[in-house]
């Protein structure tokens, strides 16, 4: 199943012994260097990565959900170039599927996601963690062409919208290999040191998504999923046409929310993310904000879902400077009435402890045995490392026993 | 017997005259002054479908693309081949599967065709064979970038450099010597929307007038055959000295008429109703009307482009000009005896010829051709494609296989020609169990006096070059000969190697895809171009490992050796003695308990002392 | 203790022989315990050694090729230099502008009189060091000089005056002759006038460089505050400007939503307006230039002209101009290779749609200033260009009528490039000015790129560090440092070209190919890697040794006793 992991297994006591030596020597450099600027810097330009994790046709609706979303953010305004779209597995030309060069996310078929337009950069087998690693980071092969590199500056907001099947801090990449919550939260670390972006916006479709933010910690960094440790993700409904679930529920209350948008109109994000019922997603949508500085009464959601390029008007050289404000007061009216609304219980980090306590609380009730707490202790443990830890405490007693009755 | 096949064969040559002619045309690229753009359709009904066959080609000069001026020659494409100093290009996207026995022969006589996947060969120049390969590669991935596919998998492994398979179609200077074929293909993949986007838009009029309007990807997917085909080549302009680029892109497809007039909405198809059937009356049961055996659906049914291919065709393209050696924009060859009708508000110019009737559509009008029902066409048959081929893998098991490929020459005529095969590095063929049997396909009166040719007579030449793992693919071709009215069987055997576990697809239980077989048909005069049939691509079979528990294998392999480690230390370094020669307490028992009891004294001590 | 009881077990089946004797006896004898028999000494030697090999190959072979095998490659780099870089203490750029004083007409004695109080003067008005004016007389002059001044005495001139020259790096200055400063004279009003044009022509790059160093990491606070409307001009200039690249693709496209026009003479139009540009940029960087026609280039969803009766013209909302480029249909891709691509777009709207303008900011604007183009930051500009439809029947586009686009987009060529506006005037003043800036960014950006690196490769030691992102850090420290002393020096062509190589070479190192890869591997796996056969390997290594030592220790102290 983890296959990539086998290149790189090892290097652990190396990797102790490295720790041990910058923690000596680096540490002040790395406090005192923590990259401060990037508020100075201007929002430029948009980008977004839209990645599909998994294969098969019983998967269909995870690639709906992908091509929605992209359709979605070319309706509000991101050009194709500054689109990088990964599908694992062909939907549309599949011999399953009685819809030739059509994907649809409703069961009315009013909607074919896969129109004449669609400019796919990383499909079949291409879509791995590593390639998708690369993106992020920038570390690309020779030759691979501009389109399918992610070319964003400082002044960048990204989104990232992954989905598939996942599972507490991984999710499955074509159902052979996964992305931890680590790597994901190394690769934005990398984006961060080069200023790769202003602002990113990752957006998790999957089972117990929430768990794929734990590691985070670069600033700028907002992410919301679609469901809470220990929850699942469910479809949405099934197209008895098609065969199989067209859509998630997460993606497609997320569509239903913007459907009712155009490229000018300006929702804040937090209507989107209270927008969201845990009685109709069947699971609690969790959203991350201590990473954000700003408010999220004052973001529009086209700061992430969409792009107007910014025009400046000249017909001679530079008497005409003045630049066109996107209407900034109406972006908060509207956020501001859309705050207002409803206060639907939507989770914000500190009280997701508290729930993961609680079910830790009524599994320890269900399971009397000494062992299974012992197990949930390991689960709440933040670092790893005590795996390791546990792993030697076990041998040492086993060693001296054994010591001790040879003599 | 043989007038009657060769009457046979004179049908054949007739309708496929004006293919002949476009292909002198379009393949010969020295030929009269080309107009930067040109587009043309050709149509022509088969059993139950109709073959279309688009074609756009637009011409740039030299001069033009130093200054890099583009009118109508794609800036994209363009661009990438200077990059990657390609002189000559072919890209092919083919899905479905030629029906030979109910269609014929090949249209274009299978040059603007590939195997199933993604196909392509170009001459890159380069001073040597390693710069042209990095090239190569530097090709490969832009035009993956460009066409929304896995190209850049078309790696040292898939690539190989044919010597007798293809030919350049292009106009060749002397000077240059040192151009490189390589040849690559991608049998897995997936050929859809997005790969006809960028097509479409290197279109001047793209799809909004002229033929391209036509064009639909969900129709084309829909196809029981399609192939889009991108030939870029060297071209002299006008009989000058002026040199330039020419362009032809080309779909040819094959739409099952009944599947195509779905509606677009709701493509599965439906029972019909008890009386909307058509019952055959001959059947004595029918007459009661509870119980109904379906008549035959007419193999030429009556239908119009607009039905089969849902959008209406928006007149010519304007940027074509009339300078231009095919004034037509749109043929039409119906089958024996079936008539058509036009129907445009615009005017539109015709030209008869044999067997075709071309039309010369007017701009900014819609135009649409309506196919008469054809009842009487029992007599109809298809053009004799010049080779037959089919290939299948056979022998079981995991390790071993063979590969037999069956190849019929149904003609009156010996065929010379070219069998290319490329394997993956882990199908390692056995070359000396290759063996070819030529059976003839005669009837009994003439079998006696054939004799079958020995393997020298069929085998005239024959180019192997071993793969290397992971760095080459092993790469096959054969020069043959086939007498008249024969079936060649090629077969030999293959051992198929074990990959490492990083090597296999996710999909891995799915098999792995070996590329078809190329054939390259000699053309008996030399100013005939050759011909190409291909050969479907195979599904091997490779042992895969259970891939959901690497851990239990790693738990289990290190007990196995800390086992064998320590008894054979223990062995080293334990020492033998008799059971009675222990001392007190032999067995783990009572060791512990004299532990613990020698704690107890030691304890009991203490307190004695205090 | 003699040795024959050594092999008493064979001797059980002597004793068995007769069968008159008690079996009882032999039994209790069998089963009566006894101690073992001593080890011949040579068995116990074997037996340390056999351990001893053992832990010696394990500790000597097995674990270092362990080691070996299960670390990642890193190269060490130069941390403390690279965290140097970044934090600005490295280098502190000075701008050393030399400025040659002519004065052929003048004599020798005062022309330096002059020179020495306009320098003076020049000191006085200069606040900020790093950027400072230098007068030299003519006979320095070198290919360092940013500016000559010339001076003209004429007579007719009451006051003196100062001419930039448009397309020459040379100030022109006509004064008086009586105006001369006199050999004893302490201060000269010539003399402060010269400084006053030379502080004023350097007024707004000295600015900008102060505000570049001020917002750059380990910066001294500048000397004096500059004005809002100043730091907005930068920021706009700053959005606007594409991010610097050795190479530009200029990409001029011609759009029409119909079949025609479809024929440009762009050649001539490019020829005649583009080139002379982009040979006088080419010392900023190199210009490739390709043109395209797109016929059939309609509008995406969102954009939808209105008809006004009134002017009888049809009109795009601004709000629409962001959504005016149909990216989804309109083939405007990169171009292929290194360096960004820089589009220009020539409209020409449908006859039926023929005035098409942009509906002015302010409503009162009357028809005849209607907007026709705009810029779209960091990407490039647009223009609609309404032709007669005498000039649409023809099909083809004039090369006259080529130029009014032509000559907006050169000028959005320049916004694009980040070129200073002041001096206004001159453009080889302003592309210098340009240069210099351009110098002063890319060094900042190539230096927190080192530090990025540096702080990635340690924060994550996993991550593997090849050889040739190490060569590359090397490189680009040894550039840096070559253009810092260009600098100092004031040779500015060579400091850019430095700086450039320096960025990229930053760039190379830090998106090295092989620094990517599944860094994070989780603990719990390595247990379950480890563990099942280090565990069994290493028990009965350790308890076996841990026997022999307590023996040794024993037979050691038994040595001792005796």
């Amino acid at each position: 199943m983890k296959r990539m992991r086998f290149k790189m297994c090892g290097s652990f006591w190396s990797r102790v012994v490295v720790v041990l030596l910058f923690l000596l020597l680096g540490i002040s450099n790395c406090v005192a260097q923590a990259s401060s600027s990037s508020e100075a810097t201007m929002h430029t330009n948009n980008w977004a990565v839209l990645v599909c994790t998994s294969r098969f046709w019983f998967n269909y609706r995870h690639m709906a959900n992908t091509l929605s979303l992209y359709r979605t953010v070319k309706r509000l305004g991101i050009p194709d170039e500054r689109i990088i779209l990964m599908l694992a597995d062909d939907m549309a030309c599949n011999a399953r599927n009685k819809y030739p060069a059509q994907v649809f996310n409703n069961e009315n078929h009013k909607l074919n996601l896969y129109g004449d337009n669609v400019e796919v950069d990383y499909r079949g087998y291409e879509v791995t963690v590593e390639n998708f690693l690369r993106v992020l980071s920038g570390r690309h092969e020779n030759g691979v062409p501009r389109s399918k590199r992610l070319l964003s500056d400082e002044g960048s907001h990204i989104l990232l919208y992954m989905t598939g099947h996942g599972g507490d801090e991984f999710l499955k990449f074509q159902d052979s290999e996964e992305l931890q919550s680590h790597d994901l939260a190394d690769a934005v670390k990398q984006m961060k040191e080069k200023r790769r972006f202003k602002e990113l916006l990752i957006m998790v479709d999957t089972c117990q998504a929430a768990t794929l933010f734990s590691q985070l910690q670069s600033p700028g960094v907002l992410a919301i999923g679609s469901s809470m440790k220990g929850e699942n993700s469910y479809s949405h409904h099934l197209d008895s046409d098609v065969g199989v679930s067209v859509v998630d529920r997460f993606t497609f209350y997320t569509l239903g929310f913007f459907e009712r948008l155009n490229m000018y109109n300006n929702a804040s994000l937090i209507s989107l993310f209270s927008s969201y019922n845990p009685s109709m997603l069947m699971s609690t949508a969790y959203y991350r904000t201590d990473l954000y500085q700003r408010h999220l009464e004052e973001v529009p959601v086209t700061n992430f879902f969409g792009s107007v390029m910014e025009t400046i008007h000249t017909d001679s050289a530079y008497n005409v400077l003045s630049k066109k404000e996107s209407g900034g007061a109406e972006i908060r009216k509207s956020a501001d009435k859309l705050v207002h609304d409803n206060k639907r219980s939507l989770l914000n980090s500190n009280e997701l402890d508290q729930i993961i306590k609680l079910n830790a609380m009524d599994q320890q009730g269900a399971s009397k045995c000494k062992w299974s707490t012992f197990l949930q202790e390991m689960e709440k443990v933040k670092d790893v490392d005590a795996f390791v830890n546990y792993g030697l405490v076990l041998i040492v007693p086993l060693l001296t026993a054994s010591i001790w009755l040879t003599r | 017997m043989r007038c009657g096949s060769g009457s046979r064969l004179g049908a054949t040559m007739l309708p496929s005259v004006a293919l002949f002619l476009t292909l002198f045309s379009s393949l010969l690229g020295l030929t009269t002054a080309r107009s930067p753009y040109s587009e043309h359709l050709h149509l022509q009904p088969l059993p139950h479908s109709l073959l279309a066959q688009f074609e756009f080609s637009s011409t740039a000069s030299d001069t033009s693309l130093e200054e890099q001026n583009f009118r109508f020659f794609p800036r994209s494409l363009s661009q990438i081949l200077h990059h990657a100093h390609t002189k000559e290009l072919h890209l092919r996207f083919t899905s479905g599967r030629w029906d030979e026995e109910s269609w014929g022969r090949r249209p274009r006589n299978g040059a603007r065709e590939g195997g199933t996947g993604i196909e392509m060969w170009a001459w890159v120049d380069g001073e040597t064979e390693s710069v042209a390969y990095t090239r190569w590669l530097a090709l490969v991935n832009s035009l993956s970038g460009l066409f929304c596919a896995s190209l850049n998998y078309i790696d040292s492994t898939r690539t190989t450099m044919p010597i007798a398979a293809f030919e350049p179609e292009g106009y060749s200077v002397n000077g240059t010597h040192n151009l490189h074929l390589f040849h690559g293909t991608l049998p897995r993949e997936v050929v859809c929307t997005e790969n006809l986007t960028p097509f479409m838009k290197m279109l001047p009029c793209k799809g909004k007038a002229g033929v391209s309007s036509l064009l639909d990807g969900h129709k084309i997917f829909d196809a029981a055959w399609q192939s889009m085909a991108i030939d870029v080549r060297p071209v002299q302009l006008g009989g000058s000295s002026a040199r330039g680029l020419q362009m032809e892109q080309s779909i040819d497809m094959v739409l099952d008429i009944e599947r195509s007039m779905r509606p677009k909405d709701d493509p599965i198809p439906r029972p019909y109703p008890q009386d909307q059937m058509l019952c055959d009356k001959d059947k004595w049961y029918n007459q009661y009307g509870d119980s109904c055996y379906p008549v035959e659906q007419p193999p030429f049914p009556d239908f119009t482009l607009e039905q089969v291919f849902g959008r209406k065709l928006k007149g010519t393209c304007p940027l074509i000009d009339d300078a231009n050696d095919k004034p037509t924009s749109i043929c039409v060859a119906p089958a024996g005896g079936q008539t058509v009708e036009i129907k445009s508000a615009g005017a539109y110019k015709e030209t008869k010829s044999s067997g075709q009737r071309c039309f010369r559509m007017p701009i900014d009008a819609d135009f649409d051709v309506e196919f008469m029902e054809l009842i009487t066409a029992a007599d109809y048959s298809p053009p004799l494609p010049k080779l037959r081929v089919e290939r299948t893998i056979s022998g079981y098991g995991q390790q071993r296989g063979g590969l037999k490929s069956v190849i019929v020459n149904p003609l009156d005529e010996p065929v010379d020609f070219v069998y290319l095969e490329t394997l993956p590095w882990f199908m390692k063929p056995f070359i000396h169990t290759l063996q070819t049997t030529v059976s003839s396909s005669l009837s009994q009166g003439e079998v006696q006096t054939f004799r079958a040719p020995t393997r020298e007579e069929v085998i005239n030449d024959m180019h192997y070059q071993p793969g290397i793992d992971r760095q080459r693919a092993a790469h096959l071709e054969l020069k043959l000969r086939m007498p008249p009215q024969t079936k060649l069987t090629l077969t030999y055997d293959f051992e198929k190697s074990v990959l490492r576990y990083t090597e296999y697809p996710p999909d891995a239980n799915r098999g792995f895809d070996v590329a078809p077989a190329v054939i390259r048909i000699l053309p008996s005069k030399p100013d005939e171009p050759s011909s190409y049939v291909r050969s479907t691509s195979l599904l091997i079979y490779a042992a895969s490992p259970d891939f959901s528990m690497p851990y239990n294998v790693i738990i289990l392999t290190s007990t196995v050796i800390a086992l064998g480690f320590g008894s054979v230390f223990n062995l080293l370094v334990r020492r033998l003695v008799g059971a009675h020669e222990t001392g007190p307490g032999g067995g783990i028992k009572e060791r512990i308990r004299g532990r613990i009891a020698a704690i107890r004294a030691k304890l009991g001590a203490k307190k004695k002392t205090q | 203790m003699s040795p024959d009881r050594g092999d008493s077990p064979s001797a059980g089946p002597k004793g068995f022989g007769p069968a008159h004797i008690d079996s009882k006896k032999i039994v209790e004898a069998v089963k009566a315990t006894r101690d073992p028999p001593p080890e011949s000494q040579e068995s116990i030697d074997s037996r340390r050694w056999i351990v001893l090999s053992f832990l010696l190959i394990v500790s000597l072979l097995g674990l270092p090729l362990w080691w070996k095998t299960t670390t990642v490659y890193r190269s060490d780099l130069p941390y403390q230099s690279m965290y140097h870089w970044d934090a600005g203490n490295a280098c502190d750029p000075v701008f050393p502008l030399q400025v040659v004083l002519e004065s052929p007409h003048v004599p020798v004695d005062q022309s330096q009189k002059l020179l020495n109080l306009a320098q003076r003067a020049l000191d006085e008005l200069n606040a900020f060091s790093a950027h400072h004016l230098r007068l030299v007389d003519s006979t320095q002059k070198s290919e360092n000089t940013v500016l000559t001044v010339q001076l003209l005495p004429t007579d007719a001139a009451a006051s003196p005056t100062a001419v930039l020259q448009p397309h020459a790096t040379s100030l022109d200055i006509a004064f008086a002759p009586s105006l001369l400063p006199s050999s004893s004279a302490t201060s000269s009003s010539l003399a402060s006038f010269i400084a006053d044009e030379l502080h004023n022509t350097f007024l707004h790059e000295q600015a900008t460089i102060a505000h570049m160093i001020a917002s750059s990491p380990g910066s001294h606070p500048s000397s004096k505050p500059l004005s809002p409307e100043f730091l907005a001009l930068l920021e706009d200039r700053k959005t606007r400007a594409m991010k610097y690249s050795p190479t530009y693709h200029l990409t001029f496209t011609l759009l029409t939503p119909t079949a025609s026009p479809a024929n440009w003479e762009i050649e001539a139009a490019v020829h005649s307006i583009i080139n002379p540009l982009v040979r006088a940029l080419s010392s900023v960087s190199t210009f490739t230039i390709d043109t395209q026609v797109q016929p059939y280039a309609i509008f995406s969803s969102s954009v939808h002209p209105v008809h006004n009766e009134a002017q009888s013209a049809w009109f795009l909302d601004q709000a629409e101009l962001g959504a005016f480029i149909n990216a989804a249909e309109w083939p405007l891709s990169p171009s292929i290779g290194e360096g960004n691509t820089i589009n220009f777009l020539l409209y020409v709207p449908a006859p039926e749609q023929t005035p098409l303008y942009i509906v002015p900011s302010d409503a009162t604007a009357d028809a005849s200033s209607q907007l026709h183009s705009w810029l779209l930051p960091q990407w490039g500009s647009a223009y609609i260009l309404n032709l007669p439809p005498s000039a649409l029947s023809t099909g083809t586009i004039s090369a006259k009528d080529l130029e009014a686009p032509l000559l907006s987009f050169s000028t959005h060529l320049l916004a694009l490039l980040g070129l200073p506006e002041e001096p206004h005037k001159s453009l080889p003043l302003r592309l210098a000015s340009l240069r210099r800036t351009l110098t002063l960014s890319l060094l900042h950006s190539s230096a927190s790129t080192l530090g990025a690196l540096a702080r990635l490769t340690q924060s994550l030691p996993s991550i593997s560090i090849p050889k040739p992102a190490a060569a590359s850090v090397a490189h680009t420290l040894s550039s840096l440092d070559q253009a810092c002393a260009a600098l100092k020096i004031g040779d500015f062509k060579e400091a850019l070209v430095k700086a450039r190589e320096a960025d990229i070479e930053a760039e190379r190192a830090f998106f090295d190919k092989s620094m990517v890869g599944q860094v994070y591997f989780p603990d719990e796996h390595k247990v379950a890697v480890y563990l099942p056969l280090l565990g069994p390997v290493a028990v009965p290594l350790i308890l076996a040794f841990v026997k022999e030592a307590k023996a040794g220790v024993a037979c050691l102290k038994a040595l001792k006793g005796v």
